[in-house]
């Protein structure tokens, strides 16, 4: 099968052969690539953990259409996310990793022919660079081609939180090109304006574009034939390593706010945890866990301890960011945690609609947690129970979901301000919509129940 | 060692101007390139348009004779 997002360089292509990733170089491709083997750059990339393992093989057959002088294998890694599902600090990381592969590369007299934060993903919490063919040639001169594209994906929304605190995800959803900078220009208005870099990357860099727009064909070719010697490539990217290296989130986070309003009472907090721990060391398949509204992570880091791998989703990135940072500082290393909103999931998009795959097809777990996140849908949003447990059904064959009574304070507050009336609320009502799945319930304090529910 | 690559990403002139703006002396010597093709391009262009208003010059005073 070959990958629907790959085709834009054609000097190599993506396909999968029985459920190992694969490369089809074309002749350039595959003297560039081995090249790079050569020279011990490949090897130093993947070492420096830059660049996911991978390896060249002879015992597969690339499909039709796709270049064959040379065929790559990477490491399968086993959750896919793009960047609009990464935290500030997830893309921040991903940033310095790409940089750092590019001075890594001219060193050797090699850069990255693309910035594309597609070419990176997490390896639970490691952003690694999966487009292994995307290394070019330098030599001693040159321009660092995919400047352009490295600022619209990495430093534009990372200035834009930053220096706005304005969260970048819902900018990037949907989005393959990143956001442009002349659309950050416009929204880094007034006193954000002042900060560093949005003079030179941002103003300078959009006055720049309207001057080129002027330019005639052979004016343009002009630049396009402008080359800079390495140090003075390699001296750009220190300069914007360390502008990014300081570039810290002012976007703060609603899940911090809800906890000091209304904090958990340790004993539930420890009966909740207890249940989990219980139904997920009994669980049918031990393989991919979801942990639904993950917010701090708390169960997120149990299921890590029961399932190869886990995924914890919130829409909250401040909370994300958070546990992205305390899984990684713990050495969880098989826990993924995205930002992505359960009532509006990433759908899939780019070229023709399918170049990126949306949430739902890219991760398929087993089981899943649904914990304080039932009353949100319903009483939050307004969408009804059926129409929940129903999602809760497709998404594993195994769950335990927690249902919250509309007269606990949480669910008071979430609905305080609505005067419309809901869809029927109740644990009646609950308790019909998910009946014949029920393996167990523990009624954890007065208004709040978990549920163990199987093959849904 | 390598054949050519034609990249498959554009640059984008407004960028690469910019990376020349932040290059300090490389940058400028880089634009000063630029900069001399350009004049080169004017001179060369003037050069080629003499010839014909030479010509012109010519044929004037042997169409009023």
């Amino acid at each position: 099968m070959i990958e629907s997002g790959s085709f834009r360089d054609p000097s190599a292509r993506v396909f999968y052969h029985e459920g190992r990733v694969l490369r089809g170089l074309a002749p350039d491709a595959a003297d560039v690539d081995a090249a790079t083997r050569a020279s011990g750059l490949m090897g130093q990339l993947v070492s420096k953990g830059l660049f996911v393992d991978n390896w060249i093989v002879d015992d597969v057959e690339p499909p039709e259409g796709v270049p064959r002088a040379a065929v790559v294998e990477s490491a399968r890694l086993p959750v896919v996310s793009y960047p609009s599902e990464w935290s500030f600090a997830m893309l921040k990381d991903a940033a310095l990793v790409t940089l750092d592969a590019n001075l890594a590369a001219l060193e050797e007299g090699f850069i990255l022919k693309d910035a594309s934060a597609f070419n990176l993903i997490f390896d639970a919490t490691t952003p690694v660079i999966i487009d292994v063919s995307s290394i070019d040639p330098f030599g001693e001169k040159g321009i660092w081609t995919a400047y352009s594209q490295f600022c619209d994906h990495f430093l534009a929304p990372l200035m834009l939180e930053s220096y706005a605190g304005v969260p970048f995800q819902r900018f990037l959803h949907g989005k393959v090109d990143g956001l442009p900078i002349g659309d950050l220009n416009r929204m880094l208005r007034g006193r954000s304006g002042i900060h560093k870099g949005v003079l030179s990357h941002v103003r300078l860099r959009s006055a720049l574009e309207r001057r080129a727009s002027r330019m005639d064909t052979q004016e343009r070719s002009d630049v396009g034939g402008a080359q800079l010697p390495t140090e003075a490539i390699v001296g750009s990217m220190q300069k914007i390593r360390k502008l990014i290296s300081g570039l810290e989130s002012t976007a703060g986070s609603t899940w911090a706010d809800y906890e000091e309003a209304l904090p958990y009472a340790p004993a539930e907090v420890e009966a909740k945890a207890r249940f989990v721990e219980e139904v997920a060391a009994a669980a049918a398949s031990h393989d991919v866990a979801l942990d639904v509204g993950a917010n701090a992570g708390r169960f997120t880091k149990i299921l890590s301890n029961h399932f190869d791998h886990v995924i914890g989703i919130d829409k909250d990135a401040g909370a994300i960011d958070g546990l992205y940072r305390a899984a990684g500082d713990a050495g969880l290393d098989n826990l993924t945690p995205l930002v992505v909103d359960i009532t509006n999931p990433t759908p899939s998009f780019g070229w023709r609609g399918s170049e990126r795959a949306s949430f739902v097809d890219r991760v398929k777990p087993s089981f899943a947690t649904w914990l304080a996140v039932v009353h949100h849908l319903c009483l939050g949003i307004g969408i009804p129970i059926d129409q929940v447990v129903a999602l809760i059904a497709e998404s594993s064959d195994e769950a335990v979901v927690e249902f919250v009574s509309i007269e606990d304070p949480m669910s008071r507050r979430i609905s305080a301000s609505r005067q419309d009336a809901l869809a029927p609320y109740s644990q009646e009502v609950f308790e019909e919509a998910v009946a014949g799945t029920v393996v167990s319930r523990s009624q954890v304090t007065e208004t709040r129940a978990l549920y163990h529910l199987r093959s849904l | 060692m390598f054949e050519p690559i034609l990249s498959y990403l554009d640059p984008g002139t407004g960028a690469t101007l910019l990376q020349l703006a932040l290059a300090g002396t490389a940058g400028i010597a880089a634009a000063s390139k630029m900069r001399m093709n350009k004049i080169k391009r004017r001179l060369n262009r003037d050069e080629e348009a003499e010839p014909v208003q030479a010509e012109g010059h010519v044929e004037e005073p042997t169409s009023t004779q």
